[in-house]
């Protein structure tokens, strides 16, 4: 078991240096001139130098990278057009995509369990096929557009909820607030939105196949009540997957949100990667797409080490 | 040929789907008909705009519509004789085989048919968006800015006076080709790498599953408008990002093909001398056919909702074109003067994903009901 988590933090640090070396490569394959960008259009030559110089885009590659590296590590890598630290800029944002991204993460597991399990074991009923179509339409919209009709309907026809930003905050948390926690409604929805779907899927299914196994037919046959088959044999086996999606959405939903966070305004990391592609500010988009990916490969290897904790069966040699 | 096979065909040249309705096959009749019916509709539409001729004297988009046009109802024609002259399903029933089964099955199935219409509906209206569009996608109007739904704005306007429905109508295009387009990189590309690794195992193998692992481990929509967003966006641009990053294909396909490689008929055909390049052609190809096609209706989807994400931000189609992604931005903007802007591009993308989402549901239940998707 312990040979077996070192290897596979040993795994995720690799994946993690290529994805910062994958980054870098594209980053310096594209066209136009960072320098030149910082400066703005009417800069002389002599200001883009220096700011070429200033920001180290002027050494070659490899040190460009190395530095980049250590950068990432040690936390002091600038943002070029925020000139502050990156890790600053992550933590005075990090607040607002944690809340965010538990309350969908709530919201998900609140609803979809329970319905993916109706939907199971009432197969073939109109209850199952109005779950069933229901999460088919969950995955089929746009969150952005699902976060639009849920502002004009609630935010501007009934006027109930605000339509962006964060509302007021406690110490950066704003679901301490009563008008925070309405704040978080829209943004909330939209994000959970089509997880909520993918997990309803993922739970009835999953069920499904549970159902159908051996073992719960003997449990039936030597005469165990239908609740205990469902709830002791059933259920607890068939969460296992599901819970390996729950685990990866974590990692999703701090970077999944861009898309949510633009639209809401909601001033988290989402909205700062997009912010940071639109100014192409190198240092701070390989920062949060780093971030983005370390949180969804330690998602993984959670998932896999808890995996291997909860279920005897599976032994990782 | 005997007489009644001559009044089949007489029926069939002058009106397609008839000579069907005669022998009782009302499906395929009716299927013939309400072609004719689509097409004459279309064809009445471009000939009020006087575009029916198009393609001979302008240089315009319609002429491919146009020309289209033509073919479908040639198409039409030639279909309708050659089915007519066809055995009936009874005679036929002996020769099915596994994809007929699964095509069978599917036109049974409610949500696949549901789901099959709604994506012909799109298709045809991309196609011959030039003849149902009433206005000019890029016209503007100041006169008539940000209105509500009228006779002569059937979805209203923008906030450039631009008439929505046919912004709508064109916009099917570039979600539709784009969509496509990537899927079918994705399908090339993807499918390669699964069946290379499946079949190859060992160095290749993980080789390629530790690139899976680099790609997959940066959440996809970030890593697309990261792309995106240092190349600069265009629609070969859109296409081949998309293309060469949406992998989901080849995790799927491989682990199709490692259970493939361990069948009995490929042990056969190693025994027998195969070569690696006939066995993939022969065995491992036709057999990972399914869980390809299921994952790839799937991904068209995706894709659309993908690059209309993209347009919304900015990182997408640039304006004028018309995009759905595009118009829910411009929609976003004006969202307090006209919430009515939003509902016809979002409903449009929901519709059509959700369309590609049902017919790729049901292909799952009739070819391959244990995938996981």
């Amino acid at each position: 078991m312990l040979s077996y988590a070192i290897r596979r933090v040993l795994q995720m640090i690799l994946v993690l240096f290529f994805v910062s070396l994958l980054v870098f490569v594209f980053i310096k394959l594209a066209p136009g001139d960072p320098a030149r960008l910082i400066a703005g259009m009417t800069a002389t030559p002599d200001t883009v130098e220096i700011i070429r110089h200033e920001f180290g885009l002027d050494r070659p590659y490899h040190i460009q990278f190395a530095r980049l590296l250590v950068g990432l590590f040690s936390a002091r890598l600038k943002s070029l057009t925020y000139r502050a630290p990156i890790r600053d800029l992550v933590i005075e944002r990090a607040r607002a995509s944690i809340e965010l991204g538990l309350v969908a993460l709530l919201l998900t597991v609140i609803i979809s369990i329970p319905f993916g399990v109706i939907s199971a074991l009432t197969r073939g009923s109109p209850a199952d096929y109005a779950i069933s179509l229901l999460a088919l339409v969950g995955i089929s919209t746009p969150v952005f557009w699902l976060a639009i009709i849920l502002m004009s309907v609630f935010g501007i026809h009934l006027g109930i909820l605000p339509i962006s930003g964060r509302g007021a905050t406690i110490g950066g948390w704003s679901f301490v607030t009563l008008d925070g926690l309405r704040h978080l409604v829209i943004p909330g929805v939209a994000l959970a939105a089509i997880q909520l779907a993918l997990n309803t899927r993922l739970t009835r299914s999953s069920m499904l196949e549970i159902l159908n196994q051996d073992y719960l037919r003997t449990a039936r046959a030597k005469g165990v009540k239908t609740r205990v088959v469902i709830i002791k044999h059933a259920f607890r086996n068939a969460m296992l997957p599901v819970l390996t999606n729950v685990g990866i959405q974590i990692g999703g939903f701090l970077s999944g949100a861009v898309l949510t966070e633009t639209v809401t305004a909601w001033p988290g990391l989402g909205r700062l990667m997009f912010e940071a592609i639109s100014r192409r500010d190198e240092p701070l988009i390989i920062g949060l797409t780093f971030l983005s990916a370390f949180a969804a490969v330690f998602g993984y290897v959670v998932v896999d080490l808890l995996y291997a904790l909860v279920d005897p069966r599976i032994t990782y040699e | 040929m005997s007489k009644k096979t001559l009044t089949l065909f007489v029926l069939t040249v002058l009106l397609p789907g008839s000579g069907h309705l005669l022998r009782r096959r009302w499906k395929t009749g009716f299927f013939f008909l309400g072609l004719l019916l689509i097409e004459g509709v279309t064809a009445l539409l471009a000939g009020q705009q006087g575009l029916l001729w198009g393609v001979w004297y302008s240089s315009g988009r319609q002429v491919v519509s146009s020309l289209l046009l033509y073919i479908s109802i040639a198409l039409t024609w030639t279909g309708a004789l050659w089915s007519v002259c066809r055995r009936t399903k009874k005679e036929e029933r002996a020769l099915r085989g596994y994809w007929e089964h699964a095509m069978e099955k599917l036109s049974r199935d409610t949500k696949g048919i549901t789901g099959g219409v709604i994506i012909c509906a799109v298709i045809l209206i991309a196609i011959f968006a030039p003849f149902y569009a009433i206005h000019d996608p890029i016209d503007m109007d100041f006169m008539h800015t940000l209105e509500g739904p009228s006779a002569l704005h059937p979805f209203g306007t923008d906030d450039y006076g631009r008439d929505l429905m046919s912004r709508i109508f064109f916009g099917s295009r570039v979600a539709l080709g784009i969509g496509a387009g990537a899927t079918l990189l994705n399908m090339v590309w993807g499918g390669l790498l699964g069946i290379i690794a499946g079949f190859y195992r060992n160095a290749v193998d993980s080789l390629i599953m530790r690139f899976l692992e680099v790609i997959g481990s940066v959440p996809y929509l970030i890593l697309v408008i990261f792309i995106i967003g240092i190349f600069g966006s265009s629609i070969k641009m859109l296409i081949i990002t998309l293309g060469i990053f949406g992998l989901a294909p080849a995790r799927i396909i491989r682990s199709k093909v490692l259970s493939i490689r361990e069948s009995d008929y490929v042990t056969a055909a190693k025994a027998s001398g195969a070569r690696d390049f006939y066995t993939i052609l022969r065995h491992i190809i036709p057999n990972s056919m399914a869980p390809l096609l299921v994952v790839t209706t799937m991904q068209i989807g995706v894709n659309i909702i993908i690059v209309a994400g993209l347009s919304f931000l900015g990182f997408g189609i640039s304006p004028p074109t018309p995009s759905w992604g595009s118009m829910l931005q411009e929609a976003q903007q004006f969202i307090v003067v006209n919430p009515w802007l939003g509902l016809p591009p979002g409903i449009a993308i929901m519709l059509t994903v959700l369309g590609f989402n049902l017919v790729g549901d049901s292909l799952r239940d009739a070819l391959d009901p244990t995938l996981a998707i």
